[in-house]
């Protein structure tokens, strides 16, 4: 695509005829949002209350279409956002999580989750929140496969993972800060 | 099957002739078809209407000349680096009054490469513009109401409008 997302948002202001060929399905199948790469462009504001503004208004512009979403590390998200973008993004298949979601409570995940039926890869950067991730994702996601970890894989964490996903694909734990026995207790419980 | 001259006159949709050599005429599907399908020759009588004014013609077919060698017999890479420098010269033009029409003279006459160097030329007259340059650019009228014009401001707090 030789316009990015930010061009996108813009030129479908420009009139209505413009702004339904921005709506077409073409453009947005197997987009990539990703919020890391947004804040590179210095057009962008880095502040987190507008880059979610804009996310939701290409999400608005997609049609629900968007199929991989990439959080930054440092962006806030609150349950209210949270669901907004859910809700906006129902085919997603593939989503990176921010850093820190001090905000997001089980009912929020919850209520995410159930937006995304069709999620199948999943990357958490947070061992406090993973297990409400993975508990929500057994009971909504039946095509989830991929769980990748940049955070510490710990027992509580394993015994989780085999409870509520055990037909998970691949794990990776790509230089995180991995409990053995937590890491052989996977291995043997997931199918 | 193919025939045994060099250039062929076609007429444009304002009834001007113009002369394209047959190796230019290939880069066009529709154009490709009609030299296999009917032989011309110089008594031949018939010249091919094609629904494009004579000033969107004239610059395609300039395309069609100074890219139909390498399109027939593949070139060097310097070649290609001089190709793309002419293009860019080449596209440098008024957007209402010809680029548009290249942009659907293209894709009538199925030539791949002009319609990806038109569309490419009208996005990147897009890029990093506001809504309002756009609409100067393009010469298009807002046609939002003001409640629709609101209703986006809040939608797109990222982007400026002027």
């Amino acid at each position: 695509m030789t316009l990015d997302l930010m061009d996108l948002a813009v030129v479908s202001m420009v009139c209505s005829s413009w702004r339904d060929a921005c709506q077409d399905p073409c453009l947005w199948g197997g987009n990539i949002f990703d919020l890391t790469k947004w804040t590179r462009n210095r057009r962008i504001p880095t502040l987190s209350s507008k880059t979610v503004g804009l996310l939701l208004s290409l999400l608005n512009l997609s049609n629900g279409q968007a199929h991989c979403l990439i959080f930054q590390f440092q962006l806030y998200l609150d349950n209210h956002t949270f669901y907004n973008v859910a809700k906006r993004s129902p085919n997603l298949k593939r989503l990176v999580l921010p850093g820190w979601v001090p905000d997001i409570t089980k009912n929020g995940i919850n209520l995410a989750l159930e937006q995304w039926k069709g999620l199948e890869s999943l990357t958490v950067t947070n061992t406090l929140v993973a297990p409400h991730f993975l508990k929500a994702i057994g009971k909504y996601c039946p095509n989830f496969s991929e769980l990748k970890l940049t955070c510490h894989l710990t027992r509580n964490l394993a015994t989780t993972m085999a409870k509520h996903v055990p037909k998970l694909k691949v794990l990776s734990v790509q230089s995180v800060r991995v409990n053995k026995s937590a890491l052989v207790y996977v291995l043997k419980k997931l199918k | 099957m193919s025939s045994s001259v060099e250039a062929i006159t076609v007429l444009s949709s304002d009834g001007d002739e113009f002369k394209i050599t047959v190796s230019a005429a290939k880069l066009s599907k529709p154009l490709n078809w009609m030299l296999e399908d009917v032989c011309f020759s110089d008594d031949c009588d018939e010249v091919p209407t094609i629904e494009v004014n004579s000033k969107t013609l004239v610059k395609v077919i300039e395309y069609c000349e100074k890219h139909a060698p390498r399109a027939n017999s593949g070139a060097s890479d310097s070649d290609a680096e001089e190709l793309k420098k002419w293009d860019i010269e080449f596209m440098k033009m008024d957007v209402k009054d010809i680029l548009f029409h290249i942009l659907m003279a293209a894709n009538y006459l199925h030539m791949e490469g002009l319609y990806d160097l038109a569309c490419q030329t009208a996005a990147d007259l897009m890029k990093g513009m506001t809504v309002s340059q756009i609409r100067k650019i393009f010469h298009i009228k807002n046609d939002f109401s003001s409640e629709e014009q609101e209703q986006l401001r809040r939608q797109h707090p990222g982007c400026s409008f002027d």
